[in-house]
């Protein structure tokens, strides 16, 4: 009797499945790729549509942001008052995000809703004319924002990073464009640019409503006109190469009303390095700087009272990645911190504590779980998944992953990550800092940030 | 100027702004927005003590909505004529002196 009992049990977990199990399905809407989470907890639903191309291909930098946020400007039917008040009417939540690799469009609200709601959306994709009078306004208040960044110092800080991080790459430039590229972008680069999308880009659609929801099929497919069998097109992304190394060497960049310097230092993982070790990557840089039991928060903050808050990651698209660290500090503790920051990358390559270690293990398995709580968080992840070519199971399987990492694995990827020499250095700040940073044996780039707006 | 108009606004608010499409509107949003609180185990948590602790029942929820539901024009016109008046409010604007 026991050992049927027990076989019984062992064959229960071996055949055991999982919510995706439960409720995933895949079709294919002609040539469309769906994938529909079939989920009736709750009477909503979340549409999101992705178009296998971003910012990377585009002729004139923030062209496809500007496509995607002007879609509800004005059509050949409605004006930007009235297609606003048809979504808000529904309580419908829509909106874009485009990233150099691929750009995604989601949609959600009530199920009871959904078909005047899509419908709308299909619409803005087919007929939306960009009225000039409406995008010169956009451009406006995009400029001005832009001007206004000078003011905000960490912002500042992290877009000036991004370009001079990257700068060896093709993936540097913000993807919402500068002052110089949203001038040059016109009301019929938009139109042509939205035409593209909508005709020529591959798309993969990714739902999460309750099975049988009504309408969905025949909406995309009469309505948005997308069947897959022409928009085929998906964009090349070149390949990273290898970083070079930049020493000591820091861009430092002046900002008036400055009393705090801002500090950014990272790198970027080339294709072999973003595209393998997902698990490690995040362990090793969460340990560095991620929540305030983190060796940074706990050297910088508690034990000196350098800043209030320092972090730090590692991220992976498909072609590239960014690895970094992020804090502030006074003007007058900035060596300091730099010299701490150093001391304790290079400290945690030599020796990580098996206590600790093993918090952060726990701390990731718990987080990451709860990051996918929300029904459109975990549409995103099953997208981007698909995006960077990683099966769906090692959803399930990442609490496995992180409990086999080793500490000398963790040791070997921080070191690999947060090399000092291959990272590029950079504070913002009061001008004053300029001579500190030399006198402390830096070598000082001044590079002025209005380039960069 | 601008507390002139704000409070002209007002004035018309109650009387013009609400019909019915209006309070269909405020029912969605109210709906989804009561909805995507829950996806979360801390958006159930603090959705079931808020009604332990506002309503005395965290079963309140099941009558909750067709509270909502039931709400008429005339009903939130005469809710928004006694709240929303010059008298009961205050003007408050912080200025850059220069």
């Amino acid at each position: 009797m026991k050992y049927i009992l027990l076989t019984f049990i062992i064959c229960a977990n071996l055949f055991a499945s999982n919510y995706l199990d439960e409720n995933l399905k895949k079709y294919k809407w002609g040539d469309l790729e769906v994938v529909w989470l079939e989920d009736s907890t709750f009477p909503t639903y979340d549409i999101t549509v992705y178009f296998n191309d971003g910012a990377l291909s585009e002729s004139s930098h923030g062209t496809t942001q500007l496509m995607f946020d002007e879609l509800t400007s004005g059509t050949t039917r409605y004006s930007r008052k009235e297609i606003l008040d048809v979504l808000e009417f529904y309580g419908a939540s829509y909106g874009a995000n485009v990233t150099h690799e691929y750009s995604t469009f989601s949609l959600s609200g009530l199920v009871k809703d959904i078909e005047p709601s899509l419908k709308m959306v299909c619409h803005l994709f087919k007929s939306t004319t960009y009225p000039i009078k409406e995008i010169n306004k956009t451009k406006a208040r995009a400029r001005t924002g832009l001007k206004n960044l000078v003011n905000n110092h960490g912002a500042l800080a992290s877009r000036i990073f991004r370009e001079l991080s990257l700068k060896e790459t093709p993936y540097s430039n913000p993807v919402g464009g500068s002052l110089s590229t949203l001038n040059k972008i016109s009301a019929k680069d938009l139109h042509t640019r939205l035409l593209e999308f909508n005709q020529k880009i591959k798309k993969k659609i990714y739902i999460k409503a309750p099975a049988g929801t009504k309408g969905i099929k025949n909406i995309i497919a009469k309505d948005c006109g997308w069947d897959g069998k022409k928009a085929t097109v998906s964009v090349e992304l070149p390949k990273v190469k290898k970083k070079s190394s930049k020493k000591d060497k820091i861009y430092f960049v002046s900002v008036p009303n400055a009393n705090q310097a801002q500090i950014r230092i990272g790198t970027y993982l080339n294709s072999e390095q973003s595209g393998k070790d997902y698990t490690l990557n995040e362990l090793a840089s969460r340990y560095i700087g991620g929540g305030f039991t983190s060796v940074l928060m706990q050297e910088l903050r508690v034990k000196r009272g350098l800043t209030y808050s320092a972090g730090a990651y590692a991220s992976s698209q498909s072609s590239y990645g960014r690895v970094g660290i992020n804090t502030f500090t006074k003007n007058e503790t900035i060596v300091e911190t730099l010299q701490v920051i150093k001391e304790v990358i290079e400290k945690q390559t030599k020796d990580i504590p098996v206590e600790s270690f093993s918090y952060l293990k726990n701390f990731l398995k718990g987080t990451y779980l709860f990051g996918l709580e929300s029904s459109s968080a975990f549409i995103k992840n099953l997208l981007f998944f698909d995006h960077i070519g990683r099966d769906y199971d090692e959803i399930y399987a990442f609490p496995k992953e992180v409990d086999s990492v080793t500490i000398d694995q963790a040791k070997n990827k921080i070191a690999e990550l947060f090399d000092w020499s291959t990272q590029t250095k950079l504070v913002l700040g009061d001008k004053k800092l300029i001579k500190v940073l030399k006198k402390a044996g830096y070598s000082v780039e001044v590079v002025k940030y209005n380039k960069f707006l | 100027m601008i507390q002139k108009d704000l409070y002209k606004t007002l004035d018309m608010a109650c009387e013009k702004q609400i019909d019915e499409r209006s309070v269909q509107r405020i029912k969605n949003q109210y709906l989804v927005d009561m909805l995507s609180g829950l996806e979360t185990n801390s958006g159930v948590a603090s959705f079931l003590g808020n009604r332990e602790v506002y309503y005395g029942d965290y079963n309140f929820y099941k009558k909750e909505i067709g509270i909502y539901n039931s709400v008429t024009v005339t009903e939130l016109k005469a809710a928004c004529e006694k709240y929303l008046k010059k008298e009961n409010s205050i003007f408050l604007s912080i200025w850059n002196k220069n």
